[in-house]
């Protein structure tokens, strides 16, 4: 099963809502570590594809409370992301890969950066280019779910947790907020990305009328 | 009265500038292609997106149109119109006069324009078939395999591409016709299908691709492609294609177990094959829930199975009915699964749902086999 990106970042205080990833009032999460696998993409889709990514994980991060965990159906990819006391991971996994195994990955990650970065990620102001080996490695080991599964010492305290759900990412948005002007306003996507952004949802809007 | 005659000269003109126009891209398009044999991916981008290619391009290549780097090409969408064009024209003019043996030149001429054309269209059989035609004038075993890197080439933006596939298909017959080493030849088919699956989800044709190539396998090349494509069609339970896969793998081997040499060889695999193949399909249902797929793939290993297991109590001695005791356990898996905790997915449901469909589907077919009437 795929997992197309691990992603760990840094919800800001101010709130959801924004444009730069600099910090300051109203911004977007933060990137600490970025793991993405984009080789089944076309050649020349990966970099809009690369993009994409770090957009969505920055926007589901950010509308994540501490203490939630949600999925959202976004296209063919279920975007998974869990904030824990302010530290969030966020995950593109295909559509097969079950939930609940999803999320003891993310406590894995979660676990694991502590351990190699212990709080400095606390004190952060911008994105962080810093490697972590782990990450891209996990990727690979945990495609297969039942390597996800081992990790889940006791399946009970997983089970008992409630995970919202959500079927597109403009449900995670706050109210007043509109994908549209978020992707205007994003730093992640160039010029040709947010145009591409923008034909995808005129060419959906045409399919939903008829 | 000179304006009227003037006007329709300028409008040609015009239309004659166009006509060059056209040309000089197709042949800028033709001089990259035939510069770079070893091309294995082209995108058709709109203008935004490839003058940002231009723009991050260390190589300030010459066309404004064309984009070529490390064996990828990206050709600019706004000229696609009029590359077409041009490139029909060439390959009309080119299969004027269709021989069964043009010459040299002419048949130059017909590869250059069809590749041109099909990469750009390759729904045109009239292309495809002029390959064809120039192909069977001798057989060249350098030109086969550059027909099979053309196939892979557009099926690298059209991997669902039917033409292609046929065209394929083609080829390889007649590489058949005249190769040795065919094992080589459909290991290296099998893994093309399995890349193509990777990037394009539920692509029925290229399964049904590698499902043709089972044929031409001896029994032990069906037993390692068996082997092979277990952990894909693991980690791509709801792709049902992989498991139709496995299907026509399993029926060639009992195929050999009735009609060839390895007869008994074929069958004493099967029986095994079988046997862990229900296994892992358990295993895969207990973890995956509610995955159609998985539960269609086990009736047909069941159906196969309480027949196998009915013929076998023909001849047994013992009082105990293998069959019994296989549908004991099914029964046995249906009330595991009627017994899993609720989750906000729905997927347990869908899984009870499916369990029950099974059941009821066994139970008839088994008594059709005990009651045949």
């Amino acid at each position: 099963m795929k997992i197309t990106a691990l992603v760990v970042l840094k919800p800001s205080a101010g709130g959801a809502g924004g444009s730069s990833s600099s910090g300051g009032q109203g911004s977007e999460a933060l990137v600490l570590a970025n793991a993405t696998d984009v080789s089944h993409f076309g050649f020349f889709q990966r970099g809009a594809a690369r993009e994409f990514i770090v957009f969505v994980a920055r926007t589901v991060a950010q509308r994540t409370q501490p203490g939630q965990r949600q999925s959202v159906q976004h296209e063919e990819y279920k975007v998974h992301s869990h904030n824990r006391n302010g530290l969030c991971v966020v995950a593109f996994m295909d559509d097969h890969y079950p939930v609940r195994s999803a999320f003891s990955l993310l406590n894995k990650v979660l676990d694991e950066y502590q351990k190699a970065f212990g709080d400095a990620w606390k004190a952060a102001t911008a994105d962080s280019t810093q490697e972590w080996p782990f990450l891209m490695e996990a990727l690979t080991k945990f495609q297969d779910p039942a390597e996800a599964d081992k990790l889940t010492k006791i399946q009970r305290d997983l089970d008992e947790t409630k995970i919202i759900l959500h079927k597109t990412i403009e449900n995670v948005l706050q109210r007043g907020e509109r994908l549209d002007s978020l992707v205007e306003k994003s730093s992640d996507l160039s010029a040709a990305s947010q145009f591409i952004s923008k034909l995808q949802r005129a060419l959906s809007f045409s399919l939903h009328i008829v | 009265k000179q304006q009227d005659q003037e006007r329709p000269r300028m409008e040609s003109k015009e239309a004659a500038a166009a006509a060059q126009a056209e040309e000089d891209l197709l042949r800028d398009f033709e001089r990259i292609l035939h510069d770079d044999p070893l091309i294995d991916e082209v995108g058709f981008l709109h203008p935004t997106q490839f003058h940002s290619l231009l723009v991050d391009s260390t190589d300030k290549s010459t066309s404004q149109y064309f984009w070529c780097v490390d064996h990828k090409l990206a050709v600019s969408s706004s000229i696609l119109p009029d590359l077409y064009r041009a490139a029909r024209r060439a390959h009309s003019n080119a299969t004027l006069n269709p021989s069964s043996s043009p010459s040299a030149s002419d048949a130059a001429l017909i590869m250059t324009h069809s590749k041109a054309l099909l990469i750009l269209c390759a729904d045109l059989l009239t292309a495809w078939n002029s390959r064809k035609m120039v192909l069977s004038t001798n057989f060249n075993l350098s030109h086969l395999k550059d027909e099979l890197r053309l196939c892979a080439l557009i099926l690298s933006y059209s991997p669902k591409n039917e033409s292609t596939w046929s065209h394929r298909r083609w080829v390889i017959k007649n590489l058949a016709q005249h190769l040795q080493d065919m094992p080589e030849l459909i290991d290296k088919e099998s893994l093309l299908v399995k890349d193509m699956a990777e990037k394009s989800k539920m692509n029925y044709r290229a399964w049904r691709h590698r499902c043709w190539l089972i044929p031409y396998m001896k029994t032990k090349q069906v037993l390692d492609e068996l082997n092979k494509s277990k952990k894909w069609a693991e980690l791509h339970v709801a792709d049902n294609c992989s498991f139709h896969y496995r299907r026509s793998l399993l029926l060639a081997l009992l195929d050999g177990a009735a009609n060839r040499e390895d007869s008994l060889i074929c069958q004493s695999e099967a029986y095994l094959m079988w046997k862990e193949e229900l296994r892992w399909n358990e295993t895969l249902i207990r973890r995956y829930q509610g995955r159609e797929s998985l539960w269609n793939h086990r009736r047909f290993l069941s159906q196969w199975w309480v027949q196998h297991l009915l013929s076998c109590e023909e001849t047994s001695l013992s009082n105990e009915s293998l069959a019994d005791l296989f549908l004991s356990q099914e029964i046995h898996l249906l009330s595991d699964c009627l017994g899993a905790p609720g989750d906000e997915f729905g997927e347990t449901r869908v899984q009870v749902e499916l369990a029950a469909l099974y059941i009821l589907w066994i139970s008839e077919a088994t008594s059709s086999f005990t009651n045949p009437s």
